[in-house]
Order: C-alpha cells, then sequence, then structure tokens
C-alpha cells in the first residue's frame, strides 16, 4: 500500500498518479514557502526570493526554500529535494561599518532530501543533508545525526504522530535541527 | 483462486478478430519480421490500427489492448515478458511476478498469450498454465460499433450475464478516487 496514491499495479510511475494527501503535502509547502510551479511538473521555486521568518530554538531566523521538488522517487519511495537556506539577521553595528555586507547572515544553504521511506506514515521521513557539510564531524550521537548526513529530527519514537503531523512538521523539526546544530557546532 | 476472464462491452455489430486465435498471431509474427501480407491480413490490419489508436485514447483498458498488439507486432518470444506489459496494464491487476515465464507449449502461441493477459487478472501464478487454454478459448475479440472499445480489468469489473457492465470505468475510477496527474497538483 503506497501512502501517496491509489494506484496498486506493480510498478508506481507519476503518471499513474498521486492521491489527495500527496497534493496536500505537495500545497501545503507551496503555500507555507511561497513557492511556485515552474514550466517543469514537481519542480518549483521561491516565488520571490522572500525570507520567510521562523522561530527556531527560540531565535528568530529567515528561511528560504529556493528550490521544491517533489517529482522524485526511488522505487516506490518518494523523495522530495529541497534547497534550503537558512539566515540570521547581522547585527546592526556590524552593517554600519560594511554596508556593502547582506543584512542576512547565512548560516545554512545546502540541498536536502526528503526521503519517504516504506515505514511513512508510521515513521516520520528522514531528511538527509547531501554535501560533505557534515563529512568530518565525530560522534554522530553528540550531533544528533545518523551516518550519511541524516538528521536525527525526533527526539524519541512518541515525537512523531502520524494522526497529528504532517510534512511541515516535519520539515520544521528539520529546520529546527539546523539551527539547533549551528549555534551547539558553529556550522 | 483463479484466472478470470473479463469481455469487452458489446453493442451493436460485433466484430471478432481472430477470435481463433492463430491467423491473429500469425500476422503479429508477419510484421514482427516484415513479411509481406496477404490482401485479407493487410485488411485485417487495417482495421485493427484505427480501433486500436481510437481505443488507446480511452484510458487504460484500451491501452492494454493497444500496447499487447505492439507487443506482438514488435517483439517475439520470451523478450515480450513482464515489464512493459505489465506496466502498463490495469492498475488492479494482480501481477504474476517479475518473472513471468510463459510455459513452453504455449511459446508459439505467445500473441494470444499477450492478448489474454490483457484481458484477465490472474491471481494466482502456478494456476495460469491451467487456464491459459481457456482464456485463449475465451477470446472474442469484439468491439462495439462506434470503436468505443471498453475493456473489463479487473474482478470488479466483470460483465454481468446481461451484458451490463457491473462497475465504472477506469477512467471514472481515476478521477473519483483522486489520482492525480503531476500538472494537476
Amino acid at each position: 500500500m503506497r501512502w501517496f496514491t491509489t494506484y496498486s499495479g506493480y510498478r508506481w510511475t507519476p503518471e499513474k498518479g498521486y492521491n489527495e494527501l500527496f497534493a496536500s503535502y505537495v500545497t501545503s509547502i507551496r503555500e507555507h514557502f511561497k513557492m511556485r510551479k515552474t514550466n517543469v511538473p514537481g519542480v518549483e521555486k521561491s516565488t520571490s526570493g522572500e525570507w520567510i521568518p521562523h522561530v527556531l530554538q527560540g531565535r528568530r531566523v529567515s528561511v528560504i526554500l529556493d528550490r521544491f521538488e517533489w517529482k522524485h522517487y526511488i522505487d516506490d519511495k518518494i523523495v522530495f529535494a529541497l534547497h534550503l537556506r537558512v539566515a540570521t539577521k547581522r547585527n546592526w553595528l556590524f552593517r554600519l561599518f560594511d554596508r556593502r555586507t547582506s543584512p542576512m547572515n547565512v548560516i545554512f544553504d545546502q540541498d536536502v532530501l526528503v526521503i519517504f521511506t516504506d515505514d511513512f506514515p508510521s515513521e516520520p521521513p528522514k531528511f538527509k543533508i547531501l554535501g560533505d557539510r557534515y563529512a568530518n564531524i565525530n560522534g554522530y550521537h553528540e550531533h544528533h545525526m545518523f551516518r550519511g548526513g541524516v538528521m536525527c529530527i525526533m527526539a524519541d519514537s512518541d515525537d512523531w504522530d502520524p494522526d497529528r503531523d504532517n510534512i511541515l512538521r516535519a520539515v520544521n523539526a528539520a529546520l529546527d535541527w539546523i539551527v539547533w546544530h549551528y549555534y551547539q557546532w558553529g556550522f | 483462486m483463479v484466472a478470470s476472464l473479463y469481455y469487452c462491452h458489446v453493442s451493436g455489430s460485433v466484430v471478432p478478430i481472430g477470435s481463433d486465435g492463430q491467423p491473429m498471431l500469425a500476422l503479429a509474427a508477419k510484421l514482427a519480421r516484415n513479411d509481406p501480407l496477404t490482401p485479407a491480413e493487410a485488411e485485417t490490419v487495417a482495421r485493427l490500427r484505427p480501433m486500436l489508436q481510437i481505443t488507446s485514447r480511452r484510458g487504460i483498458a484500451g491501452e492494454n489492448l493497444f500496447l499487447a498488439l505492439r507487443v506482438m507486432l514488435k517483439r517475439d518470444g520470451r523478450s515480450l515478458v513482464t515489464n512493459e506489459i505489465i506496466d502498463r496494464f490495469s492498475p488492479n491487476m494482480t501481477l504474476i511476478g517479475k518473472d513471468l515465464i510463459i510455459p513452453r507449449d504455449l511459446r508459439s502461441r505467445m500473441g494470444q498469450w499477450v492478448v489474454a493477459v490483457g484481458y484477465s487478472a490472474i491471481h494466482d501464478y502456478e494456476l495460469v498454465p491451467k487456464y491459459v487454454p481457456q482464456i485463449l478459448e475465451s477470446l472474442p475479440y469484439v468491439f462495439d460499433d462506434e470503436n468505443a472499445i471498453e475493456f473489463a480489468v479487473s474482478e470488479r469489473d466483470r460483465v454481468l450475464p446481461n451484458g451490463e457492465w457491473s462497475r465504472r470505468r477506469d477512467s471514472d475510477r481515476m478521477a473519483q478516487s483522486g489520482n492525480l496527474r503531476p500538472d494537476q497538483i
């Protein structure tokens, strides 16, 4: 049983169709991050490059989802590809001395895969950060991270309730993790 | 579990196509080899093609036959096996596995088999050989007079004894079940 389609045949492809739940996931991300569709179905871009304010880890940060691709899949697993930027506002004093600098201090600028495993929705999706940003860390446990750049976004098994939680909560948890890691470890 | 057979809707004139199976297979083989066709065969091909083109636009079920014939026309032997065919067949068709093995004695009737798959939902791989002759014997290729071919493709799509459909069409089902194409999201 696939969570994202009513198609029950042997091999699913996007042409077989998505269900309403999947569509609601896409539209909720689209609306939350102010995305617009491109000519390619399943690929969306930030409407105006506008930073979306968030409060994460008790801090005011801004987030842009530059690119949102929901067309990807691996066998029966849906994969969202996100390009996320997270930033804090620079100190006004800092800007006073260097007006050329952007007011935003970008603390995260990476591609992230959201992988909906076979256990979804009973288990949350996995967030995997691409690139070598975290390649050299020691002690995955301290970093709340799994091997391969997968964030540990849920504190324990009760943290994700399939009846209550949705994709936006998971994305929010991932953003929270990003901010936490930055302030904890400096990157 | 059994291999169930389904028939297309019949209304108006009935056009049997290769009802004994053999001529159709021979024709497919000829086309595959680019052999010259007899006038009768050419007529059959000419008669089939517009129907298939029309039906292939009418949803999954029509596509099945289209695909089945395409495979017959372009391939032979075991190479027809599975993915391409299975991929395009009914979403409700229970699959009989990636390595669909055609019993040796049926190899020569491959073309018919392919079409037979299109018409049947085979639930149990082990029973396939047992039911294939029955399937083959039960393939009245019939079209209605508007070329509006509608095949039954799942168990619940069975045509009732009075000739009525027991269930809505695939296209309706897709719409009602909320299946959305990527460009509709």
